[in-house]
């Protein structure tokens, strides 16, 4: 997309002096166009030849003095009045010296038969030669400045549409980075509070802890690709429920049934993480008696529409369900939601299923991501 | 030295303490004992039990409460938070101190009437500041000498509520705590640590999961290099009581500890 865009705008540019040589010709065939009429009519050769050398004189001056004027005027940066008011002058003076010019000469050589009939006054002879300067000021305004007005309101509309679609980009990708689950500060400092508490009476665990707590800061503050393999999450996944097992000894137990298969599969940063949260919080830690259990299972499974695998994690719990999901457990769904949709379009998906004796949620997700990754990511 | 120790302990303001999670519900009652400005007179896991605890007409003397703003057990984000409302709301004479990992909670709790907060991580110098701020506010009434300290814990549902002279020895397992009594065995929410600080005047720690009540050792035995001790109300032939295995590297200290307050025996 981007590399495309550049060359595109290339080509404009390119244009310009294509477009300088084309205006130059739709002029030349104007005016020739014109002659030619005029000889036709009145089958006058010596008027036809006089208009001819007379308007390959007085156009290039009038034209190439109306071409200085119009980039002294956009140097300048006048507005599109002040640039009008600027060239109907220029043409009218131009014209009305021509005219005069033309007075003069048809007045000494009446032999090149300026003029069909009798002499005619100056005075009319300015004036409509100051009026036929303005008829080529709108000549030269069609030939040279209406393609660039042109090609200048296309180059416009490019960009704008090219900043709508990197700023889309940038949106995407800055929603990805928030919805990215992290470590969250509560989390931490609770952490440390263990601890800190666990440091007398079990300094083994207290050392333990800490390098959980440090593998984990780890992998969460390093700000690396959307995607990591399977494998690298459940171990991230472990050191999670390590710390959460110590701090709720006998109330949160975990279980493990991760298919090695499905151990390569790639899977958004973090992306289990908040239903793993959910589960302890919402799940093992509300019953009111007996251990708290929650299991993580991971595995491949084949969808024979697509005849691809896809890979399927689910998060269960004993805990005692929920109607309706509490405002905080929603925001973490939703996230997980909203990331695999960002990333898998409608490939992707999260179910909960919730009863009185546990929860459980399910990721589904392809196990390639092509165009959505492509451009999401990039 | 005696009357002045006596004083000390009658000025000592009574805790509950209110955490969700085992090393910082520990933490914070060693925390509190040993600041010496107060004693905890229980460590429970949820508001529910504190409810209890706090209501119960057989129940204990409470001057504060520190409870956690998040309570993991009880559903919403600040459930601990919305159980001081409520108790504030219903007028009752206990003060509440919240912990809380970041401050703007704490104003939060300020508003509500809660009067003072505990940053998390929980330090020595946090807690004293906070019980000296708060014995400053509040002059502990001195309270009668049959006020002792008891020790809440709990038998399926029901709270219990124990003397410490009633307990034999708490035993530490598989990150729980047991008393046990002649009526039988309680769980507790409280480490063999947090508890050696509330009482280690009476109870002495023979191993890393035993902490004993040396009143109510009964026999010392002695087979090659294990030491174990019989605490109850019988001897171990009359079976009641528990055994209990000390440390090899305490075996030597218990015994010279229990002979100092014995006689009858010829030292070796």
């Amino acid at each position: 997309m981007h590399a495309g865009s550049s060359t595109d705008t290339r080509d404009i540019v390119l244009a310009r002096g294509y477009r300088r040589v084309l205006g130059v010709a739709f002029v030349v065939v104007l005016v020739l166009l014109q002659v030619a009429v005029q000889f036709l009519t009145s089958h006058d050769r010596v008027r036809a030849v006089t208009q001819l050398v007379y308007l390959s004189v007085e156009l290039p001056v009038l034209m190439g003095a109306l071409s200085i004027g119009y980039r002294w005027a956009m140097r300048r940066r006048l507005g599109s009045f002040a640039m009008l008011c600027l060239g109907v002058l220029t043409a009218g003076f131009i014209g009305a010296v021509f005219g005069a010019l033309i007075w003069r000469l048809a007045q000494s050589f009446p032999m090149l038969r300026f003029h069909a009939g009798s002499s005619i006054e100056l005075s009319r002879a300015i004036a409509f030669s100051t009026t036929f300067g303005q008829l080529h000021f709108g000549l030269w305004a069609l030939a040279f400045v209406f393609p660039f007005a042109v090609d200048g309101a296309r180059l416009r509309a490019f960009e704008v549409e090219k900043h709508r679609i990197e700023a889309e980009q940038l949106r995407s990708k800055a929603e990805l980075v928030t919805l990215r689950a992290n470590l969250e500060p509560h989390f931490l400092l609770n952490t440390l509070n263990a601890i800190a508490g666990l440091v007398v009476e079990d300094p083994t665990e207290a050392r333990r802890l800490l390098v959980c707590l440090g593998d984990l800061l780890r992998d969460a503050l390093h700000d690396e690709a959307e995607l990591q393999p399977l494998e690298k999450q459940i171990d991230w996944l472990r050191r999670y429920a390590e710390v959460l097992e110590a701090r709720y000894p006998k109330a949160v137990h975990f279980s493990w049934e991760v298919e090695p298969a499905a151990g390569h599969a790639l899977i958004p940063r973090l992306l289990l993480q908040p239903l793993v949260e959910n589960a302890v919080k919402h799940g093992a830690l509300r019953r009111s008696q007996g251990e708290g259990h929650i299991c993580v299972r991971a595995s491949l499974v084949h969808d024979a529409t697509a005849n691809t695998d896809r890979l399927v994690c689910s998060i269960g719990d004993n805990g005692p369900g929920f109607q309706g999901p509490a405002r905080d457990a929603a925001f973490g769904l939703r996230a997980v939601r909203r990331r695999l949709e960002l990333k898998y379009g409608t490939s992707g998906a999260l179910h909960i299923e919730s009863s009185a004796t546990g929860t459980c949620a399910t990721v589904e997700l392809p196990l390639a991501s092509p165009e959505f990754g492509a451009s999401a990511a990039s | 030295m005696n009357t002045t120790n006596n004083s000390n302990q009658h000025d000592r303001l009574r805790a509950l303490v209110v955490e969700d999670e085992w090393p910082a519900r520990n933490y914070l009652v060693e925390l509190i004992e040993a600041s010496g400005l107060a004693e905890v007179v229980g460590a429970l896991s949820d508001a529910e039990q504190a409810r209890e605890v706090l209501h119960a007409t057989a129940g204990v003397t409470v001057d504060v409460v520190f409870v956690d703003v998040q309570l993991a057990g009880s559903p919403g984000d600040r459930a601990g938070l919305d159980w001081a409302r409520e108790e504030i709301a219903a007028g009752q004479p206990f003060s509440f101190v919240v912990a809380t990992a970041f401050e703007s909670h704490a104003i939060e709790a300020f508003e509500l009437g809660v009067v003072d907060y505990l940053l998390k991580p929980f330090s020595e110098e946090r807690v004293k500041h906070c019980l000296t701020r708060l014995r400053s506010r509040h002059p502990v009434a001195p309270t009668s000498t049959l006020d002792r300290l008891r020790i809440v814990s709990r038998r399926k549902k029901s709270l219990v509520f124990l003397d410490p002279d009633e307990i034999w020895a708490f035993e530490a397992a598989d990150r729980m705590t047991f008393a046990h009594t002649e009526h039988g065995t309680f769980d507790l929410d409280l480490s063999l640590t947090a508890i050696e600080t509330s009482f280690g005047r009476t109870f002495l720690r023979v191993h890393r999961s035993w902490l004993v009540n040396l009143k109510h050792v009964k026999e010392l035995e002695r087979e090659g290099t294990e030491t174990r001790l019989f605490v109850g109300n019988r001897m171990s032939d009359a079976g009641q009581g528990v055994f209990v295995q000390v440390a090899r590297d305490r075996a030597q200290e218990v015994r010279d500890l229990l002979l100092a307050n014995s006689t009858g025996l010829r030292r070796a």
